[in-house]
């Protein structure tokens, strides 16, 4: 099967002050339609840049794309024009933001954003637009579709404003949606209604998603496969089920392992040790070899190749975790 | 509201109101702004329906009661008796040190008619009339606030001279407002080369003092232009004038608000550039634009009164505050007929409720005053 997304060797850098910072350095990944694939990874570790990149959302200057791939169905988006480019952004591509709120304009009413952004690709009738509108809001389980769309973005709670924004995401049923960060902001209980309806749109719409989050518990539910990102390197790459079960990276090891839910109880999470590096001055070699409890003379030297373990499970690393037998790990990790 | 129904998380929205509701509500509360809107109000009503509410067209004159005095209305007559208000008729007489006096003449009374008959007009350039709110059957003249040099009623010309001075202002803020909104928001948005070549023009513009540029470029073109032509060319030189420093500040507020996730996402959902500036950044300065632009209207008024006065604006017969204030200039003039300072104190009333208007404004619905009031 042909991916709809392929993200190819992605450089990503800003040149700042200070010198160059390397945000992202050679990612790749591959997202299957149909498929849900995780980023996950620290703050910092090049989760948004890689998202935005693949929009070409970077602002530019300071940021630039300083070299890869990004394939959607094929065609290379980085070399698109800039009109191909609007018509690859909302209606092939949606995107959803991390904070809800930011990502509405306060001065504009949601029914005007939402029809907006239909008129913006392609012209619609006044009454097929609002329509569509109405249903799209209907669809992400908001109640009373038509008054909500005289409502501003501040008369709504947090939990309804992500359904908006989500909305607005799917409005055009792009073939990819990119969900930045898409709970981070919300309040536990909401956190779950909105899993249940990415769920709900999955299941539904057949819906491609390329979901970004720093909190495991998250694509422990949503992903199908997941990638770990550590300092602009993709570290590891398996199935949701592989990747908890047998992790083979130590810093994959290290973020489960940091999860509260999956200690027993009383015991203390444990964190890793030191800090996700500076992007301007990234460590020689594997950039977590500082923090590494299994570090080799080797990893200083230079970045370790993928060690495919077995077809759909990669890790870059020289001295990789041995296989441990823990099934209840994957029961347990719902909530982390 | 009901909008946000079952779900809506409590403190979300205090009063459940839009912004620009809220706004309105604190401007009704300030009752200085308030007094200033509902001038403003008048003086744009008495301008448009100035035809109507002049008892005399501006360019009815007398040649005979040049410089008169405001005429006496009168309750009581001759005898004693009460009466409807009237006025008798005057003539000029040389009186002591040969100083030039008018005299009533108390044997007819001629009573104020309300929807006398005059000089015809098209209301509005619609409805056909000869009545006017008030006047007084000839040969008796009615001068509310005096005459001036020609013995033209300086009320009916203020009425029609209110058109010109009053206008100028909105028509020279709304062109200078499109032209510094849509500046201010390329700047802003794009920022980089495109950024330093818009500011530098700006800041080009700002550095000349303004009034002597206003002087230079109404110097540049021929002196004899009809008052239309006149008029045009002082709104758009002063609209030239005034888009730059309105252009920065919004070049300002667009370069924070480019950074804004809703901004972004926009550009996520595949708007154009110039789509994004228009609904999304530019909206976002609307309350400070509005804020500016009734501030900078006076500005206009004032321009317009300073060309005027100099002999560079409106000419005569035409009126404008600017071009009537002008027989004020030679000092003997205001100690003989102080009633010349009539139209400076209408450009006065009229600066002062724009300023304070805008004052009231800025306190109701800028943003950044909202820390102040809590």
């Amino acid at each position: 099967m042909t991916p709809l997304l392929e993200v190819d060797n992605l450089h990503v850098v800003f040149d700042t002050d200070r010198g160059a910072v390397r945000a992202v350095n050679g990612v790749s990944f591959a997202v299957q339609p149909g498929e849900t694939l995780g980023l996950v990874g620290e703050s910092g570790c090049g989760k948004t840049m890689t998202a935005q990149a693949i929009l070409r959302l970077i602002p530019s200057p300071p940021g630039r794309i300083a070299g890869g791939r990004i394939l959607f169905d094929g065609e290379d988006v980085l070399l698109a024009r800039p009109e191909r480019l609007r018509r690859l952004r909302g209606a092939a591509i949606g995107m959803i933001f991390q904070e809800p709120l930011s990502a509405l304009n306060p001065v504009l009413s949601v029914g005007t954003q939402l029809t907006e952004l239909l008129t913006a690709h392609g012209s619609v009738s006044r009454t097929a637009m609002r329509q569509q509108a109405l249903e799209t809001l209907s669809e992400v389980g908001l109640p009373d579709p038509p008054a909500l769309l005289r409502a501003y973005p501040h008369q709504l709670s947090g939990g309804m404003r992500q359904r908006v924004v989500i909305a607005m995401a799917i409005a055009l049923r792009p073939r990819l949606v990119i969900a930045d960060e898409p709970t981070t902001a919300l309040d536990v209980t909401v956190q779950a209604q909105i899993i249940t309806l990415f769920k709900q749109l999955k299941a539904r719409h057949h819906m491609t998603l390329l979901l970004i989050s720093h909190d495991v518990g998250v694509m422990v539910q949503l992903a199908d496969r997941i990638a770990v990102l550590y300092a602009g390197h993709v570290v590891e790459e398996a199935p949701t089920a592989t990747l908890f079960t047998a992790p083979r990276h130590p810093y994959t090891r290290g973020l489960l392992a940091a999860i509260p839910a999956r200690r027993a109880p009383g015991e203390l999470p444990e964190a890793i040790p030191g800090a996700v590096p500076d992007a301007a001055q990234l460590p020689s070699g594997c950039p977590f070899h500082p923090r590494c409890p299994r570090v080799l003379e080797v990893c200083r030297g230079t970045f370790p190749e993928m060690t495919v373990f077995d077809p759909a499970h990669r890790a870059a690393c020289y001295n990789p975790e041995p296989i441990v037998n823990d099934v209840n790990d994957v029961k347990d990790g719902k909530d982390g | 509201m009901d909008a946000a129904s079952p779900s809506a998380a409590p403190g979300t929205s205090p009063s459940g109101q839009t912004p620009f509701r809220r706004g309105l509500r604190r401007l009704r509360r300030n009752r200085v702004a308030m007094a200033s809107w509902w001038i403003l109000v008048a003086l744009y009503a008495a301008a448009v329906l100035a035809d109507a509410l002049a008892p005399y067209h501006f360019d009815d004159d007398r040649r005979d009661l040049t410089a008169h005095p405001p005429t006496q209305i009168h309750l009581v007559d001759r005898e004693g008796r009460w009466h409807w208000p009237f006025v008798y008729a005057t003539r000029p007489t040389l009186g002591p040190y040969h100083r030039r006096q008018f005299i009533e003449d108390r044997s007819i009374r001629y009573p104020l008619r309300l929807l006398a008959r005059g000089q015809r007009y098209r209301l509005l350039g619609l409805v056909s009339s000869d009545r006017h709110m008030i006047g007084v059957e000839a040969p008796a003249r009615l001068y509310l606030l005096g005459a001036d040099s020609r013995g033209r009623d300086l009320f009916s010309r203020l009425l029609y001279g209110a058109r010109v001075s009053l206008s100028i202002g909105l028509v020279g803020v709304f062109i200078s407002f499109v032209i510094g909104l849509f500046v201010g928001g390329l700047a802003g948005y794009f920022g980089g080369w495109v950024d330093d070549l818009l500011m530098r023009v700006c800041e080009m513009i700002m550095m000349i003092p303004s009034f002597y540029l206003l002087l230079a470029l109404r110097a540049a073109f021929p002196p004899e232009l009809s008052s239309v032509q006149v008029y045009l060319l002082i709104v758009i030189i002063m609209a030239f004038i005034g888009w730059a420093g309105l252009a920065r500040v919004v070049r300002g507020l667009a370069f924070s608000l480019r950074e804004r996730e809703f901004i972004v996402a926009a550009r996520a959902a595949g708007r154009s550039h110039v789509g994004i500036i228009v609904s999304h950044l530019l909206p976002n300065t609307a309350s400070y634009a509005i804020v500016a632009a009734t501030l900078s209207v006076p500005g206009y008024i004032l321009g317009e009164a300073a060309l005027s006065l100099l002999g560079l604006g409106i000419q005569d017969p035409h009126a404008s505050w600017g071009n009537l204030l002008s027989e004020a200039m030679a000092i003997a003039q205001v100690r003989l007929h102080p009633w010349v300072l009539w139209p400076g104190a209408f450009i006065f009333i009229a600066v002062m409720a724009y300023n304070f208007l805008g004052d009231g404004l800025r306190d109701a619905f800028d943003p950044r005053m909202e820390a102040v009031r809590r």
